[in-house]
């Protein structure tokens, strides 16, 4: 008996110790996950990772704000007030304000916290590409996802230093942006923020490696034309108006006779799909973007006012009833009355079909909607910019004034609008028209040295009137990077936000 | 059953039995003259009844007198009824007379009158006479060896008996039976029984009924008594946590147990509650403590989606029927919580549900039904104000610019009504150009948001059991239905529980049993915080100037076709949002389905010596459902969207223990146990989803024609333990215990996927010492302390330690494959360690008439998972590492008094204090961390909830801007403030205070919590004082003492419409002291004699209640926000709206049968 309990007691322990799994189970696998080794195992793979630094690139924390932001600290649009019965639901208010703060709370004020960092997200993605890119076998495919890499790093680094530090042309060696170009590590280092200078440097080289060696040619990507249209961009910034006469050219095919523009009637329609025109454009759909935060959510506009001409002031009464689903986007963006007197009445680009008040300025057509709200392609590149830039480069000191008069009154003729002498005026005020709310009247104020003038306008509700080059012009650069980056002092933030 | 019963009363008494009850109630009057009487001849009474039994006589007499009564129900149960009628009469004459007439007869002993049967009536039973009789004797004494007169000894199944004469000695003739069995009673004390046997002398020690220090404890892996513990633990039981409906027990135990804080973020009924045992030893990870349910350690992770998406929060503790909860027992310290290894660093709460109790067979049903309404809103503008507040500036900026009075008026008016959306007056020009009111303006709309949001919710909580058991089988069956209303629009939860629990004795030497769980419950949830689907947002920002309906220009509704008014979805807030209506348009519904089982079989090899196992599944199901309807709100754009979310978690927990108990030479005591373990959870996830929906009412996938993106998941988690136990207690005076475990865990990274935890403690039980021995107001006085280690892996991701690439529709590019970088690898990451040290004194004195313990912790928690922050430029903002070290020190004190103990009046008081302080020791060099969303910073020296934003400097008197610190003097540009210390959001100490009175079945009692000192933040209040920041958002009333020309001495800064300011950003100026006192429950209780329940049928007790929750609450700052600080949560920061607890009233009635 006494045996037989001891054989129990016996089984009893050994089944306390070998009923345990076996321990391979402490090491789990997730299943909608992969590997670093994984995701760069083949160029198939590989593709995956530019996608979703594309997808940060269109993220609304960093393309709405940023875009929005690039046209409302301009002189051309406003943020409608919070009165007429139409709130800024506290989007884009602060930055068209100038009263953002560092920090990432209230979240609608500090943008910086959310451009800067998705920015950089996508350039890890594509620093990874670039670097783990080695292992894989040699094919075009790979050296099309490398280059396109490199075109996506260089936009990023584009946008960054034009937000978060002054103009090239007014300081070089101003303090530009972090460079990061390795791929994120548990241990990687501590960069300080390079000059402007350095960072054009790196943007040229990366967009002209990209332009070298692009060979795909889906507009939803970067191709070899949206790219030199980019260094076009970078280089009139740079007052390089030789390089930027180039790769405009190349941009436009050397075509600028008005034949690869645009019609009036695609114009009018409402920026919504691509067209011939588009070089590059944002491939948003309604499962991939958050479509009331996407760009078009904030320009919407009702489609029509019963009883009201084209244009007319709407009485604030019929906002509702006599308006087609004016609720239905955000709607906040205005442009100012000056702006729209700006452009003639035959103008295919006079977009502006109703205003309730002056001071609340008028709402743009510019945008449209597929099939919702809020969800349209977005141009990034289009060749009408080539034009203008091929104009302003000819007719600078020196350049063919005669060339860049054709080139600016075929896209004039183009657009409904009376051709004009090719003064340099006339090109920015024709840069104004052809590109407002695509994000570059905050960077032309910048590169072209002028002053910000807002208090002549009854449209704008916040009257900042600054000085051309003011430190105002930037971003602040986030607390978190300021935090804890530990190669930077208090003095590396930007002048005003000190 | 029923058949006695039939007999016991006359057939007529069930149709008068309602009329009898009153008669009883009111008519039946009794006067006792009970002037300082000395024996039962110099008794008198007064008694008039009528068609009364004489156990109903018997009863009343109890009642009255200082008499007990021992009887046995046999002799008294007669189904003759008299006529009482007496005046001033002796006692001993009135109970000769009455007891005649059943053939009884008295003695007395003491205070005791023991009925019998007339001697003649003994005598004539042959039976007995021929039987041989033993005379036994005795002596009963208290705990303390006071002897004990007046006790009841009864021989059991007879009705012979004696009481125990002044020195409490007794003499008893009894037939000569070895099974025979005494009955020893007395008020106030647990009965004890005893088998005669051969012994004819006993000395009998009666434990008092009071005693607390010797509760069964459940702890890690078996249960343990109070006396013989050392470590650190708490228990509440079943009547403690049931007091009033609630659709889970954790908030029951505010305020209940020492160095245990709760805070609950929302009012949403089934929402969250969160737990700090001992203050919080993680920074990043979980601080909520492990939960274990009947042995089996379970999950209290958030699974619902669809509540998350809705800025809420679904707990699934709340599958678990509170009602059907026997105890709660908290583990606090090492010795109690460490066999839980690497998942007991924030303490362990031990969960164990009811089963049957051998005896008769129970049937218990409790029906409460309860009103919860909102105690306290804001104070916000009304419509007239509002409207004034906005035209002033908009009038005096225009004259200011140089127009005219006249033009100034008209455009302010105008942009006025813009901005309200509608114009609250009946004339479009309510102000003239002087910027004064037009007499005949009338405000036409002025809706009290909050109001209309906030209504009074009801709650119902039904519940039947069934229990039992015989030697061989214990039973407990119930099912349960519970419903609970939201205060706000569409909220609610409501659940259906079922329970089974069956234990049987199949062998001598086996025993099993399973006990099963389940229940479904479903919650619809508010939508909170922000958003402008949120009704608790809306109530807030709405002016008061926005109509519900839509309304015409003279304040009229305006009508549909059908007559029908129509809502109106124009408001300067939430963009075609209303409040009243979209909550019960769109959905946001979690289908919650939870099977908890538990089957185990024991064996017992030889005494003393035991092997268990044990087999538990425990699944988590749930379905949840997400509709945005096409004509509102946040649906339109996408023709209506709805999703399907499916989450399913099947762990398991297998269990393996040997036990084993002995005693060697009586002295020594020893027991131990050897363990494993193995859990597993495999959770597994689906999500479908579609837009553009033909109808409103279709809402089902199948009737959208735009599918979105789906997805899924599956995730594993494995963990696998090994653990041993030692006890051992010198004579029960010393104690030590030991105890170790080993856990490998998947969760960590490769290199560091062991951890060893142990813990040793020892107490000693002074009062049990010679020279405590003898001082008779000692009760008890334990000395007890522990210290040991423990481990924390909650709140951690289950792939935490790999770096990864994941795909999802977030990082998908058009219609391309995404797969993002969205972690780092760290193989290196491992459990947070945490070390403990407790020291504490346990008390009885005066009798037990004061008892509770005393007792102080250190707690340092070091390798703490620590988000290590990454410049954002990195492209990450962090990696998870274990670098910091946190320490948590605190004392607990609890007292219970019986401040009065007497046959029936009881009064009683419970009080706890705690103190805690957390600090943080090591950062490892890392720069302090700023947390922007909470305002706090993580600081060595500092505590991890230590407030940190610019410090409110008052109003700039020249301008009325508003002033925040910066350097030494001020700066009215609030990004160029100064962020400061501010003091930290834990309160200094805490507590509760229970008073209890019970007067015959009447109980009474009140709870009070208390918090002392402790910060917090309201960023509710903050949103209404935005100062024109807002624009359209409603004001708080505090603005209209704002700064003008006139009121430069304000401390509200000037308002401004389209002001960028910032003034109502985050700062000092909405910080409160988070002092304060709520007298939490108020509980009132009725159990009806037992003399009505019988003649009301089969009922054994019938109890009514009434409890009030959240009655009242003082604060000690001028607080401004809801009653309720527990939405602010641990952190004390809240910014956005969250349901506030309400204020509820409860009825209840439990009948037992």
């Amino acid at each position: 008996m006494k045996t037989k309990i001891n054989i129990y007691i016996v089984a009893a322990i050994a089944t306390i110790f070998m009923l345990s799994c076996s321990k391979d189970d402490l090491t789990q696998q997730p299943t909608t996950s992969v590997s670093d080794e994984q995701v760069f195992s083949s160029v198939e793979a590989a593709t995956t990772v530019l996608n979703a630094a594309y997808r940060y690139i269109g993220h609304y924390q960093n393309h709405t704000l940023s875009y929005i932001a690039a046209d409302v600290m301009g002189d051309d649009a406003t943020v409608t007030s919070g009165a007429y019965g139409y709130p800024t639901y506290s989007w884009n208010q602060y930055s068209y304000s100038y009263s953002q703060v560092p920090g990432s709370t209230p979240w609608w004020s500090g943008y910086a916290n959310y451009i800067w960092p998705i920015n950089y997200k996508a350039i890890d993605h594509c620093n990874s590409i670039i670097v783990y890119a080695d292992n894989l076998s040699e094919s075009s495919t790979k050296d099309n996802l490398v280059a396109q890499a490199y075109g996506v790093r260089g936009y990023a680094y584009h946008w960054l230093v034009r937000l978060f530090a002054p103009a090239y042309n007014a300081n070089p060696e101003a303090k530009g942006v972090i460079l990061r170009l390795e791929p994120a590590n548990a241990s990687s280092d501590h960069i300080p923020r390079s000059t402007v200078k350095e960072a054009y440097e790196q943007i040229i080289s990366d967009l002209t490696y990209a332009y070298e060696n692009i060979t795909s040619t889906d507009r939803d990507f970067l191709t070899k034309e949206s790219v030199a249209l980019l260094l076009a961009r970078v280089y009139v910034e740079m007052n390089d108006f030789a390089n930027a006469k180039i790769y405009a050219a190349f941009a436009a095919n050397n075509t600028f006779d008005g034949s690869n523009l645009m019609s009036q009637d695609e114009w009018k329609s409402g920026f919504k799909d691509h067209n011939s025109e588009w070089l590059w454009f944002h491939n948003f759909t309604p499962a991939t973007c958050n479509i009331y935060a996407s760009i078009p959510s904030f320009y919407y506009y009702a489609e029509s006012f019963q009883g009201y001409p084209y244009g007319a002031k709407v009485n604030i009464e019929d906002k509702v009833s006599k308006a087609v689903n004016i609720w239905d986007g955000y709607g906040t963006i205005r442009f100012t009355k000056a702006f729209v007197d700006l452009f003639e009445q035959t103008d295919a680009r006079k977009r502006f079909p109703f205003y309730f008040y002056d001071e609340d300025g008028y709402f743009t057509s510019k945008f449209n909607h597929r099939t919702m709200m809020g969800d349209a392609e977005f141009p990034m590149a289009r060749i009408a910019e080539a034009y203008l830039i091929k104009a302003e480069a000819e007719a600078q000191p020196g350049g063919n004034v005669a060339l860049a008069k054709n080139v600016l009154n075929n896209l004039q003729i183009k657009r409904g609008a009376t051709p004009t002498e090719a003064t340099l005026e006339n090109i920015y005020k024709e840069r104004r028209k052809e590109l407002y709310g695509e994000g570059h009247r905050l960077f032309d104020l910048k590169r072209l040295r002028l002053p910000l003038i807002r208090s002549t306008h009854p449209e704008h509700w916040a009257n900042v009137d600054l000085p051309a080059d003011s430190p105002r012009f930037m971003f602040p650069i986030p607390e978190n990077e300021m935090l804890y980056n530990q190669s930077l002092t208090s003095e590396d933030q930007n002048d005003y936000w000190k | 059953m029923k058949k006695t019963q039939e007999k016991f009363y006359p057939p007529n008494w069930k149709k008068t039995s309602c009329n009898f009850t009153i008669k009883v109630l009111i008519m039946i009057l009794i006067f006792i003259t009970t002037q300082s009487f000395i024996g039962i001849n110099d008794q008198k009474i007064t008694l008039k009844m009528e068609n009364v039994s004489l156990e109903q006589i018997l009863w009343k007499l109890k009642e009255q007198t200082k008499f007990e009564f021992a009887y046995s129900n046999q002799d008294v149960a007669s189904p003759i009824k008299l006529n009482i009628n007496v005046k001033n009469e002796s006692l001993d004459l009135f109970l000769k007379d009455i007891l005649n007439k059943f053939d009884l007869e008295y003695k007395i002993t003491q205070d005791v009158i023991v009925i019998n049967k007339k001697i003649e009536q003994q005598g004539a039973n042959t039976e007995l006479k021929q039987q041989k009789k033993r005379i036994v004797n005795g002596f009963v004494t208290d705990k303390s060896k006071s002897p004990l007169p007046g006790v009841s000894v009864m021989l059991k199944g007879t009705s012979t008996g004696v009481a125990t004469d002044i020195e409490g000695k007794f003499t008893l003739s009894v037939s000569d039976n070895l099974e025979n069995i005494l009955i020893f009673s007395f008020i106030g004390m647990q009965t004890q029984e005893i088998q005669i046997g051969n012994q004819s002398e006993f000395v009998v020690e009666l434990e008092d009924l009071t005693e607390f220090i010797d509760e069964v404890l459940v702890v890690a892996y078996g249960t343990t008594k109070k006396s013989s513990f050392s470590g650190s633990a708490a228990i509440i039981n079943s009547k403690d946590l049931i007091k009033n409906p609630s659709s889970s027990f954790e908030k029951a135990l505010q305020g209940k147990i020492a160095g245990l804080q709760v805070a609950t973020a929302s009012g949403q009924p089934g929402a969250t509650t969160s737990y700090r045992i001992r203050g919080s030893g993680s920074l990043n990870a979980s601080n909520e403590p492990l939960y274990v349910i009947d042995g089996v350690a379970t999950t209290s992770s958030d699974y619902s989606i669809v509540a998350k998406d809705a800025y809420s929060t679904s707990s699934i503790l709340a599958s678990i029927n509170p009602q059907d909860i026997e105890s709660i027992t908290v583990l606090k310290d090492a010795a109690a919580a460490s066999l839980y290894g690497s998942r007991a660093a924030n303490g362990v709460v031990i969960i164990t549900t009811k089963s049957g109790k051998q005896g008769d067979g129970k049937i218990s049903l409790n029906l409460q039904i309860g009103a919860a309404s909102v105690p306290k809103t804001f104070d916000l503008m009304n419509s007239a104000e509002y409207y004034k507040t906005i035209f002033t500036d908009y009038y005096k900026t225009r004259l200011s610019n140089g127009y005219s009075g006249t033009d100034a008026a008209t455009w302010a008016n105008n942009q006025t009504q813009g901005l309200i959306t509608f114009n609250p007056y009946n004339i479009t020009q309510p102000y003239d150009a002087n910027g004064k009111i037009v007499s005949n303006a009338n405000i036409i709309v002025d809706t009290d948001w909050q109001d209309e949001v906030f209504n009074p919710a009801m709650t119902q909580d039904y519940n039947l059991s069934f229990s039992g058991g015989t030697k061989q089988v214990n039973y407990f069956f119930s099912g349960g239905y519970f419903k609970q209303d939201g205060t706000s629009p569409a909220a609610d939860y409501s659940r259906y529980s079922f329970k089974s629990n069956i234990t049987t004795n199949i062998k001598p030497w086996l025993r099993a049993g399973m006990n099963t769980i389940f229940s479904y419950s479903v919650q619809n949830t508010e939508v909170s915080s922000g958003q402008g689907a949120s009704p608790l947002y809306n109530s807030l920002y709405f002016p008061n100037g926005v109509p519900v309906y839509q309304t015409d220009s003279q304040g009229n509704y305006i009508l549909d076709e059908a007559g029908n008014k129509q809502f109106n979805w124009t408001n300067p807030v939430s963009k075609d949002f209303n409040p009243l209506a979209i909550p019960y348009m769109d959905i946001w519904k979690t289908k919650t389905y939870r099977l908890i089982s538990s089957l185990f079989a024991e064996i017992k090899f030889m005494d003393g010596l035991k092997f268990k196992t044990t087999f538990s599944p425990d699944y988590v199901s749930l379905y949840e459902t997400k509709f945005w309807n096409k004509e509102h709100g946040n649906g339109p754009a996408y023709g209506g969207r709805s999703e399907r979310h499916q989450t399913h978690d099947l762990m398991y927990t297998s269990t393996n223990t040997l036990n084993y108990t002995g005693t060697f030479s009586d002295i020594h005591n020893v027991s131990a146990m050897l363990g494993s373990e193995v859990w597993n959870s495999t959770r597994e996830y689906a999500l479908a989803q579609g837009t553009n929906f033909a109808f409103n009412f279709m809402n089902e996938l199948a009737g959208a024609t735009n599918p979105l993106a789906p997805s899924s998941y599956t995730s594993n988690e494995s963990l696998m333990s090994y653990f041993a136990r030692a006890e051992y207690n010198y004579d029960n005076k010393y104690y030590f215990s030991a105890s170790f475990r080993r856990d490998g865990s998947s969760v960590f990274g490769a290199n560091n996927k062991w951890g060893n935890f142990y813990s040793f403690g020892g107490s000693w039980r002074l009062e049990k010492e010679n020279f405590l021995k003898d001082i008779a107001w000692i009760n008890a006085l334990k000395l007890r302390s522990s210290y040991g280690t423990s481990g924390n892996n909650q709140g951690l991701g289950r792939y935490q330690s790999l770096g990864l690439w994941s795909a999802g529709s977030s990082y998908n590019y058009a219609n391309y494959a995404g797969f993002a970088h969205i972690q780092l690898a760290n193989p290196d990451l491992g459990w947070e360690k945490q070390a403990m040290f407790n020291i504490g004194v346990d008390y009885a004195f005066l009798n037990h008439r004061l008892y509770g313990s005393l007792e102080y912790y250190n707690k340092v928690s070091t390798d703490l998972l620590y988000n290590y922050p990454l410049p954002t430029s990195h492209g990450f903002a962090l990696i998870m590492r274990n670098l910091a070290k946190v320490k948590n020190a605190g004392v607990e004190f609890e007292l219970g008094a019986e401040m009065i103990r007497n046959k029936d009046f009881n009064w009683n008081l419970n009080f706890n204090l705690s103190t805690s302080s957390d600090k943080i020791l090591d950062l490892a060099d890392t720069p302090d961390v700023i947390m922007s969303t909470t305002k706090k910073i993580w600081k060595e020296g500092y505590s991890q909830y230590e407030f940190y934003m610019p410090t409110w400097a008052g109003v700039d008197k020249e301008t009325g801007a508003p002033l925040w610190v910066k350097g030494t003097g001020t700066t009215s540009t609030y990004s160029a403030a100064d962020n400061q210390f501010q003091g930290k959001a834990t309160p200094d100490c805490y507590g509760g205070l229970t008073n209890s009175f019970s007067w015959k079945g009447i109980d009474f009692s009140f709870f009070i919590y208390y918090s002392v000192g402790g910060l917090v933040y309201d960023g509710l209040y903050a949103s209404v004082m935005h100062e024109g920041n807002n624009a359209g958002t409603q004001l708080h009333r505090d603005v209209l003492n704002g700064w003008t020309t006139e009121n430069t001495s304000a401390t509200t800064p000037k308002y401004t419409n389209s002001n960028s300011n910032l003034s109502n950003s985050t700062s000092s100026r909405f910080l409160y002291d988070a002092t304060y006192f709520k007298l939490k429950n108020v509980n009132f209780s009725y159990t009806l004699p037992k003399l009505i329940c019988q003649r009301l049928g089969v009922l054994n007790t019938v109890k009514v209640y009434f409890n009030i929750d959240n009655l009242f609450t003082w604060f000690k700052s001028d607080w401004k926000g809801y009653d309720d600080i527990d939405i602010y949560g641990i952190g004390g920061y809240n910014a956005s709206p969250t349901m506030p607890l309400s204020r509820t009233y409860t009825f209840g009635v439990n009948f037992s049968f």
